[in-house]
């Protein structure tokens, strides 16, 4: 029977005419909640399309506080939202309302893309109480550097927060330096940036933390974590058994404790015995700053071959790091493999033949019952 | 005599006060310098406000399989737009899938839906209709609650296929979306096709 097969045709997303490309901005707005408070924002929209529209909408549970002056745009057209603050708002921190817009999808069976982008506006409703929000930074550094702190903190609570503001540095949970702000009173929604600067000469290289701790009836925590480098590489590990009887990789894996960038760092790796002694020098990198890496050299053991008094010397910025240790360059013993494979085969043979003896007894004892 | 004592006592005295005077003048010079050149020692702030922008764009935007048929002795067909695209068992032109990017300033939310099922995309007996998002650029998509590069059945009822963070950064800000579609022989006919909807929201 011959079966009518009916031609299909299958588009996804038509080019021409389509809007594939949708923007809006700004993408976040922030607002501090404040009661019948009105804010106008100003949206642009970016479409690719020459001639689709463009419907605007509203999504979130405070959506009935928006107003729009357009519901649908023209390409290359904005928009306003109006937002009237309503007397309260029930959810205290961060409510979320969406202002997006979306591309018209073509009707009349054919298809096109559908793009809906959502812009959000933040409204900040205070907690009730005592309530702070912020953080602090501290940035890595190196020895002999004058790091910059920053402190921001902003008061999301419904009463006043009058504090001073010190940070505490801690090495290995013990304090080793503080820096004490001004004091300040902030009202609900107001913020402060507290600046200043940490001089760490004197400071050893290694793992800090900073921490400030702000009594306003309950305590509030910021900290950060940070380094201080200096200018040493550490070689982590290098190849310590090579094969003989060719040309061989040599790793020397090395880590910087530089909060900086080092160029042309390598390392010169001399192998040597009571009687000889071989050189060879790595291809150098570029280490970034704290960066683990590897350094890779190619030595010729045709000719060598047992134990070598290995000294790696690391270069970088005009230092250096030593290392010392044993190198062992021993050829693939092709006789023990030999052996071992041997062994191998002779076992599964005499297996073999085990189990076929044991099966023609078992066929031998049916036979004559 | 005495003149020529006083006139030298005077160049003496003279020539000390001069010293005195230009030693003082000397290290003072850094005062002097804010008197009358205006350089500032305080600090001051510079502001910059950047707007952000949330903005989506499929830079490959069209999926064309074109005009076909199940073939002779086949009872479906299968097309499948992974890499450059496969059809076995008709005679679809081969598509690859769509690539969407974030070029916007900002990371996004980023949800995909379908507009049909495959029951009423294509139709027939046992239809298969599965979508596939996969990273162009490693990382675009992160904390995903799906997993990447594997087939999900497209349907309107299937909301998974969220990522929860699609980045702008030039190096990873693109996506891809496949499609497997099984087309039966006793399937719907004519022109055929779905909306995909990118929604993307700001973070």
């Amino acid at each position: 029977m011959k079966k009518v097969l009916a031609g299909i045709f299958i588009v996804f997303f038509l080019s021409a005419g389509y809007v594939t490309s949708l923007g809006i901005s700004p993408a976040v707005y922030e607002i501090d909640f404040s009661p019948g408070e009105v804010f106008e924002i100003d949206y642009k929209v970016s479409s690719d399309s020459d001639n689709e529209k463009i419907r605007v909408f509203v999504e979130g549970d405070l959506d009935y506080i928006v107003e729009l002056d357009k519901k649908e745009l023209n390409p290359g057209e904005g928009f306003k939202a109006k937002l009237t603050m309503p007397d309260r708002i029930e959810t205290s921190g961060v409510n979320r309302l969406y202002i997006g817009v979306e591309s018209v999808p073509k009707e009349g069976g054919t298809l096109g893309t559908s793009i809906k982008i959502k812009s959000v506006v933040k409204i900040f409703a205070p907690y009730p109480g005592k309530y702070l929000e912020g953080y602090l930074e501290v940035p890595d550094g190196n020895v002999g550097d004058v790091l910059p702190i920053e402190l921001f903190v902003i008061n999301r609570g419904t009463e006043r927060a009058d504090f001073t503001p010190e940070v505490n540095f801690f090495e290995s949970g013990n304090i080793v330096g503080k820096v004490k702000f001004d004091s300040v009173s902030l009202e609900t929604n107001q913020e402060k940036k507290f600046q200043d600067f940490l001089n760490v000469e004197g400071y050893r290289p290694g793992d800090y933390f900073a921490e400030v701790a702000i009594d306003h009836g309950k305590g509030f925590y910021f900290n950060d974590s940070f380094r201080i480098g200096s200018l040493y590489v550490k070689v982590i590990n290098y190849t310590s058994e090579v094969k003989k009887g060719g040309i061989e990789r040599f790793n020397v894996a090395i880590e910087s404790n530089w909060n900086g960038v080092l160029e042309d760092v390598f390392a010169d790796v001399n192998l040597s015995t009571q009687d000889e002694s071989f050189f060879f020098r790595t291809p150098s990198v570029v280490l970034n700053p704290w960066e683990t890496k590897t350094l890779t050299g190619f030595i010729d053991t045709t000719e060598l071959e047992g134990e070598y008094d290995a000294e790696i010397v690391l270069n970088y910025d005009g230092e250096k790091t030593v290392v010392e240790g044993k190198v062992y360059i021993r050829k693939t013993n092709f006789v023990f493999l030999v052996l071992f494979i041997s062994g191998l085969f002779i076992l599964a043979l005499v297996v073999f033949i085990v189990a076929y003896k044991v099966k023609n007894r078992k066929k031998d004892r049916k036979i004559r019952k | 005599m005495k003149s020529e004592n006083f006139l030298l006592a005077f160049a003496i005295t003279a020539a000390v006060v001069s010293l005195v005077v230009f030693g003082y003048s000397y290290s003072n010079l850094g005062d002097l310098v804010l008197k009358i050149s205006g350089y500032a020692t305080g600090t001051g702030t510079a502001n910059l406000t950047v707007e952000t922008q949330a903005a989506v764009n499929f830079t490959t935007n069209i999926v064309n399989f074109g005009s076909g048929r199940v073939s002779e002795g086949f009872t479906s067909a299968s097309l499948i737009t992974v890499g450059s695209g496969t059809v076995s068992g008709g005679n679809w032109t081969a598509a690859s899938g769509l690539i969407l990017e974030n070029i916007g300033n900002t990371n996004v939310s980023l949800n995909i839906t379908v507009g049909k099922n495959a029951s009423n995309f294509i139709g027939g007996t046992n239809p298969v209709y599965e979508i596939n998002v996969s990273n162009v650029e490693t990382g675009s998509c992160t904390n995903a609650t799906f997993a990447l590069g594997i087939f999900y059945n497209a349907n309107t009822s299937n909301n998974i296929l969220n990522c929860n963070v699609f980045r702008f950064d030039s190096a990873a800000d693109s996506l891809r979306i496949d499609f497997n579609l099984t087309i039966p022989e006793n399937s719907l006919k004519g022109s055929l096709g779905d909306i995909i909807t990118a929604t993307a929201t700001a973070l």
